[in-house]
């Protein structure tokens, strides 16, 4: 009787796994040949959680990343840990699903769209080309000065259409620092925006400044800012599970960065409930 | 030929390298790979072999390689059969030297071996014999 099963499977699968980390590529064709509907299915099930759909060449090109990726970390992978090496690298998976269905999580209206391209039309590409973080982009706008505030004219101009027209004009004045990265920008607009009913103009902006006084009065530390508008970032974004795409971006656990988010957000909630000028951040998506 | 390792085409379509006590367990592996299409969870996938074959020719160019088309035919072939280099080599009866520089995409499409050939169905022949040192790029 030869070994089959479960077994055997398991043996084959950490064959190939040691061979990829030996750096063998021809172990990337056979994981793809022998693991890729299995890769498929993990594919498939991160593109569910995620807005937007990805077609079946979608998931062919993702399952190709995903073997190439699994190549580049299979040496940290061990069977004796259990998992399936998709399901141990899943942050790769997920990488790979968002890099197919596009950075854009969130579905644009004609409204957003016609913003975005304003702003993409008037800044030109920074020196460094390095991507603002969301931290900087706050406190940019927070600061006022010299930049006037353009993300949130453009939280007015994506309120609603009677708040658009000026806000869009003045749209061109927009620093380029500040909307290097504009889709993140609109994120964070959208959830440091105070005013439920979006009634635009100087209205967003107290929210912003209130936030960043918040988070000074707060002692929250500079780590914590971020990861907390990164994890809302992405949970605003539609994905459900916003810890495991921030946890690599700080080398933290997916338990700690939740930990941390929920500390942050704690820390300002208790300064809105004590203090009556911090009251509306209470109000703040980016605090639910 | 004489000698070589003889091709055979396993139900499913796909061709397979196979020889001698290896025979059974490549089959093996192929029906297992076969009924793990056929699962639910993977229903509707399939590998795409010309895109697998273009990602590697663009990695093997992207490294120098001066035939990337022949290093990514050879690398595919082996793949699939799921064999490490020496078995390889033993397989289809060329020395190991010669196949790291197939693999290196060193040599031209003109010193594969006549059994690598032989097998049809996975990688495109005349797409790797067009890509030549000079006209191909990615």
């Amino acid at each position: 009787m030869e070994p089959q099963g479960c077994d055997d499977k398991d043996d084959e699968l950490a064959q190939v796994m040691r061979r990829l980390a030996a750096g063998d590529e021809a172990a990337v064709v056979t994981l793809y040949e022998r693991y890729g509907s299995s890769i498929a299915a993990a594919v498939r099930h991160v593109a569910r959680s995620r807005p937007g759909r990805l077609d079946d060449d979608d998931v062919g090109g993702a399952v190709l990343d995903v073997c190439f990726e699994l190549a580049r970390v299979a040496g940290g992978w061990s069977p004796a840990g259990g998992a399936l090496p998709w399901v141990w690298a899943r942050h790769r998976v997920a990488g790979a699903v968002d890099r197919a269905l596009g950075q854009q999580a969130q579905s644009l209206d004609d409204q957003r769209a016609e913003v975005l391209d304003r702003l993409a039309a008037a800044v030109a590409p920074g020196p460094s080309g390095d991507e603002p973080s969301l931290l900087d982009t706050l406190n940019r706008m927070a600061s006022g000065d010299p930049a006037p505030r353009p993300a949130l004219v453009d939280a007015a101009a994506m309120a609603g259409p009677g708040a658009g027209g000026p806000a869009l004009a003045s749209a061109a004045t927009v620093p380029a620092p500040v909307v290097a990265d504009a889709g993140r920008a609109v994120a964070v607009l959208d959830l440091t925006e105070s005013d439920p009913a979006g009634a635009g103009g100087d209205e967003g902006a107290v929210g912003v400044d209130l936030l960043a006084e918040a988070l000074d009065r707060g002692g929250v530390s500079t780590r914590d800012r971020e990861l907390l508008l990164e994890y809302a970032y992405e949970k605003h974004s539609g994905n459900t599970a916003p810890a495991t795409a921030v946890a690599p971006l700080f080398d933290m656990r997916e338990v700690s960065v939740r930990q941390a988010a929920r500390r942050t957000r704690e820390r300002l909630l208790r300064l809105a409930a004590s203090e009556e000028r911090f009251a509306p951040l209470a109000d703040l998506p980016l605090l639910a | 030929m004489s000698g070589r390792a003889p091709i055979r085409v396993v139900p499913s379509g796909r061709a397979a390298i196979v020889v001698g006590s290896t025979a059974r367990s490549l089959v093996r592996a192929e029906a297992r790979a076969e009924a793990r299409r056929r699962h639910p969870a993977g229903r509707g996938w399939r590998p795409d072999r010309r895109r697998m074959l273009q990602r590697l020719a663009d990695r093997a160019y992207a490294g120098g390689a001066p035939w990337p088309r022949v290093a990514a035919a050879i690398v595919m072939l082996r793949g699939v059969a799921g064999d490490d280099p020496p078995t390889f080599a033993q397989r289809v009866g060329v020395s190991a030297s010669t196949l790291a520089g197939l693999e290196a995409g060193a040599v031209p499409a003109s010193s594969i071996p006549s059994c690598l050939r032989a097998v049809v169905g996975l990688v495109d022949w005349a797409w790797v014999d067009d890509g030549t040192r000079s006209d191909w790029g990615c």
